[in-house]
């Protein structure tokens, strides 16, 4: 009998999405997972489909090579950044195998957040932020003393982490934050950007901008760019859009391609983004993308569309949104990129319907991951079944005692759809209650996603920075800033 | 009356004392004489209390470290140690302060908590083992030694509360949503009547213990909130200038210029200016900063208050009919000695004395700053002896029904216990 294999690369929540939406496929694969635990969620769906869980290395191009090799499969998905950057993704391809994934060279654009600026600055591609990048922690708490509202950020992609937003905008509480701002950039450097030597910059400082956050997911064969449709995270850890940043605490999306707090104007001018950063960087390291790219955007003040990070990657949970709403064999799709063939793919989405992913965490997460591992869950699948919606493992790992525990990380995501958020997401609190750890380890998750008056709120957001950004075009004010330290000369940048 | 204030930074870096302290600073509407501040490390509390400085913003809990804290900031008026309270058992502390009155003594409070957080209760469950026991109109925000923060809005909603927060670093709990604002954060939202919210470094939480819409405090609109403040999703600006709109179809004279008495009347001045299309023109500018003439217990203070604050622009009263409106009147003083100073010394040709509230009959149980009734000149003087009284050509209030209509449209009830003498909740000072 005929069949495909599969193989993929990962382990989390966005993994075991990706896992289920292949092995849909009318083409029958038999998917095959290199993990580096074993995530229950993909091993079931890997053991369904004929195929198997693998635990592997992830990181390690040569364990990654030589547990494919035993499969020898006909097409190979990368689904984390990191095999990316550690060059699975490279190695795979020598070898000969079909891969959906980006190189390690072009995975730079979300490795290195100073390379995906300074390639928006070369190519003056719209959306793009002021910034100063640092190799010395001295170098930059001098900088950062005047540096007034800014957003610090490690000057690689760590995990999603280290993340802060520091809005200075009332000289009297200025003390209080210039202190705080340089603590945390020697934090950032000394526990985050410690355990990364294969970039020689440190720190990231960026303008702060305010607006509304979303994601425009993409999957390209480097010629065309298939969009998917935006979906938006949460990044809060707690509700109200209160607590410390996390890897994403749920997301919306629909109806259709847009949300409701973005016109279809600003989706296409994302789109358009995404495209030009995806040339410029083809053309920069001199390499064909093969793979999904995600721009994490916001709608400023500054250009409406304005890209915040790039991800080599699809979002997690984000790419789970996906699911209901993709009126097409994701398989195919795949397979067309890999092929070069993606210009024949016409992508259907599901206009009826709306998605509500809420994530699960346990208490500790996300700044306190030691004492939130190692906690035994209970995942009740049939009630979350017969609410209609899917349960997606993401920080949960198989036991040598068969039972199940936390990484420290998001448990579990819930995925729900229906005709109405408010609706949708009370079925996925529902969802959401369901998960516990039955040593009474408390978990959380954020009730509001979804919820009418948050999605409200974010109309409201965008109304105000619409405004202004279109005023900004109408009068010709996206060309220049001036940056002036006292003392320390003028930064005129070109917005042309 | 009294101005709670709370910050808790989900990274310890932080230093939130001088947060507190302009969190204070931001709360002067809702009382000026003392505040207690208290922060947390998660290892012990450190108390502060005393005369608030305004001009003293290094002061005593400013530099202190604590990556918690809380601040409630009152009046004279208020009695005022038992608005907060402090209690320890084996090593763990709570400290609580509250806005409004709570049936019970606070310290018992403080004490019961301190006793179910030390056998091992978190502070909210703790606080929800006791609440049916401690009902009122109130506002508490309550920290133990933890860095655990609760903050808890009785039902049925008399007295504010809000969310805010900022960035990924700070929640913020604020009477009214000014502070917030003040301190940088973004309004998130009121805290529904009976809902305990739970705040910690790992965890935020959130229970209702109660259905209902709100019962607000209608004078917290009137006169006690910042204009600049939002309560439970209404523009306290709005109301008042909508409420000078209503004075103006009541008012039945005609006038040369409008007069606001500064500064909680100007927005019904504004209002009411407009929709009479009258010219409204600054009448009076003060000297020192900013007194609540009305909260002071001490005539002589309140005749000081009054003077200093109002003293009045000659050309613009000058020959002139005037509408002069202020948003309450409690005992007239005020009124009475600025008509006064306008004929004697301004030389006005009428004086329209217009209230931008229905008449203050009765005292206020939940501890807003309303003299008894014997001390209410609407209590005592009728319409006409009132004129005579305050010696004004005329005076007009607006009804109890004017001031439920402005609010009709957004579904919510209100406490007008000030104005009939009914109360939503029974409970004594």
């Amino acid at each position: 009998m005929f069949y495909v294999k599969v193989v993929i690369i990962g382990d989390g929540g966005r993994e075991h999405a990706l896992s289920l939406m292949i092995s849909a496929s009318s083409l029958n694969p038999r998917v095959y997972a290199l993990s580096s635990y074993i995530n229950p969620g993909i091993k079931k769906v890997a053991e369904g489909s004929g195929g198997r869980l693998v635990r592997c290395d992830i990181l390690s191009p040569v364990d990654v090579i030589s547990k494919v090799n035993e499969i020898s499969p006909d097409l190979i998905v990368v689904g984390p950044e990191e095999p990316q950057f550690h060059g699975v993704t490279d190695v795979l391809k020598e070898e000969g195998y079909a891969v959906f994934g980006a190189t390690s060279k072009l995975a730079e654009i979300e490795k290195s957040k100073v390379f995906m600026r300074e390639l928006m600055w070369k190519f003056k591609i719209p959306g793009r932020l002021a910034f100063k990048a640092f190799t010395s922690i001295d170098e930059a708490v001098e900088y950062l003393r005047n540096a007034g509202d800014v957003v610090l950020k490690p000057a690689r992609q760590a995990g999603g982490k280290g993340v802060k937003v520091f809005a200075d905008l009332q000289a009297y509480l200025s003390d209080i934050k210039s202190e705080v701002r340089e603590k945390y950039a020697r934090k950032l450097v000394s526990e985050v950007m410690s355990n990364y030597r294969d970039i020689e910059y440190r720190l990231l400082v960026e303008e702060r901008v305010d607006g509304v956050e979303y994601t425009l997911m993409t999957v390209t064969d480097g010629y065309d760019v298939v969009p998917m449709p935006l979906v938006q995270d949460h990044p809060h850890a707690f509700d109200m859009d209160l607590g410390p940043e996390t890897g994403g605490m749920g997301s919306i999306q629909g109806p259709g391609l847009t949300l409701p707090f973005i016109e279809l104007r600003e989706f296409d001018e994302s789109v358009y983004i995404v495209k030009e950063v995806l040339k410029a960087l083809q053309k920069v390291v001199n390499d064909r993308y093969v793979g999904a790219l995600s721009g994490q955007m916001m709608l400023t003040p500054l250009w409406g569309p304005t890209v915040i990070e790039f991800y080599s990657r699809f979002g997690d949970p984000e790419v789970a949104n996906l699911i209901p709403v993709l009126d097409i064999d994701f398989l195919e799709l795949i397979e067309a990129a890999v092929s070069s063939k993606l210009a024949r793919i016409k992508l259907k989405v599901r206009d009826d319907i709306v998605t509500v992913v809420k994530a699960v965490c346990p208490k500790g997460y996300p700044n306190n991951r030691k004492v939130a591992k190692g906690h035994p869950v209970t995942v009740d699948e049939g009630r979350i079944r017969d609410y209609g919606c899917k349960v997606l493992y993401a920080g949960i790992e198989l036991g040598g005692d068969g039972g199940i525990y936390t990484t420290g990380s998001r448990i579990v995501e819930v995925l729900c759809s229906g005709e109405d958020y408010e609706e949708v997401s009370r079925r996925a609190n529902k969802c959401a209650e369901l998960i516990t750890c039955s040593d009474g380890w408390p978990t959380f998750y954020r009730s509001d996603i979804g919820t009418r008056e948050l999605i409200a709120e974010r109309m409201d957001a965008a109304e105000r920075v619409r405004a202004v950004y279109m005023y900004r075009r109408r009068n010709n004010l996206l060309t220049t800033k001036v940056d002036w330290i006292p003392g320390r000369g003028v930064t005129v940048y070109d917005y042309r | 009356m009294a101005g709670l204030i709370s910050v808790i930074s989900f990274d310890n870096i932080w230093k939130v004392g001088k947060y507190i302290y302009y969190g204070l600073l931001a709360s002067q509407n809702r009382g000026q004489d003392n505040y207690i501040a208290t922060l947390g490390d998660g290892v012990k509390l450190s108390i502060s209390e005393g005369d608030f400085n305004p001009h003293h913003a290094n002061g005593p809990f400013s530099e202190a470290s604590g990556h918690v804290g809380m601040g409630g900031i009152y009046g004279l008026g208020e009695i005022y140690e038992r608005k907060h309270a402090y209690a320890s058992h084996n090593g763990h502390e709570v400290a609580i302060i509250i806005d409004g009155v709570i049936s019970g003594s606070t310290y018992e409070l403080a004490r019961e908590l301190c006793k179910l957080v030390s056998s091992g209760h978190k502070l909210d469950e703790a606080f929800l083992e006791i609440v049916n026991r401690y009902h009122g109109a109130y506002s508490l925000i309550s920290m133990s030694n933890s860095a655990e923060v609760i903050a808890y809005r009785a039902p049925p909603g008399i007295k504010p509360l809000h969310v805010g927060g900022y960035g990924f670093d700070l929640a913020i709990i604020s009477s009214e949503s000014a502070p917030i604002s003040i301190l940088g954060g973004d309004l998130r939202r009121a805290i529904n009547p009976g809902e305990l919210i739970y705040l910690t470094q790992d965890e935020v939480r959130m229970v209702r213990t109660f259905d209902g819409k709100p019962t607000l405090c209608a004078f917290e609109y009137i006169y006690t909130a910042r204009h600049d403040s939002i309560l439970d999703g209404i523009d306290v600006y709005y109301i008042r200038s909508s409420l000078g709109a209503k004075l103006a179809s009541r008012f039945s004279y005609d006038v040369d210029v409008v007069v606001g008495v500064p500064e909680t009347a100007m927005p019904y001045a504004i209002g009411f200016a407009k929709a009479l299309g009258k010219d409204i023109e600054l009448g009076f500018v003060s000297t020192g900063s900013r007194i609540r003439t009305a909260t002071k217990e001490d005539p002589k203070e309140r005749l000081i208050g009054i003077q200093l604050k109002l003293n009045p622009i000659k050309y613009v009263f000058s020959g002139k009919r005037v509408a002069i409106v202020d948003d309450s009147l409690v005992r007239g003083l005020t009124m009475k000695n600025v008509v006064q100073i306008l004929r004697n010394k301004v030389g006005v040709k009428e004086v329209h004395v217009v209230v931008g509230s229905p008449k203050l009959k009765f005292r206020c149980p939940y501890g807003v700053s309303i003299p008894s009734s014997e001390e209410l000149l609407a209590a005592n003087l009728d319409d006409e002896l009132g004129v005579k009284y305050i010696e004004a050509d005329s005076i007009t209030w607006l009804s109890v029904d004017d001031v439920v209509d402005v609010f009709s449209r957004y579904g919510v009830n209100l406490c007008l216990g000030c104005f009939l003498g009914k109360y939503p909740v029974g409970c004594s000072t």
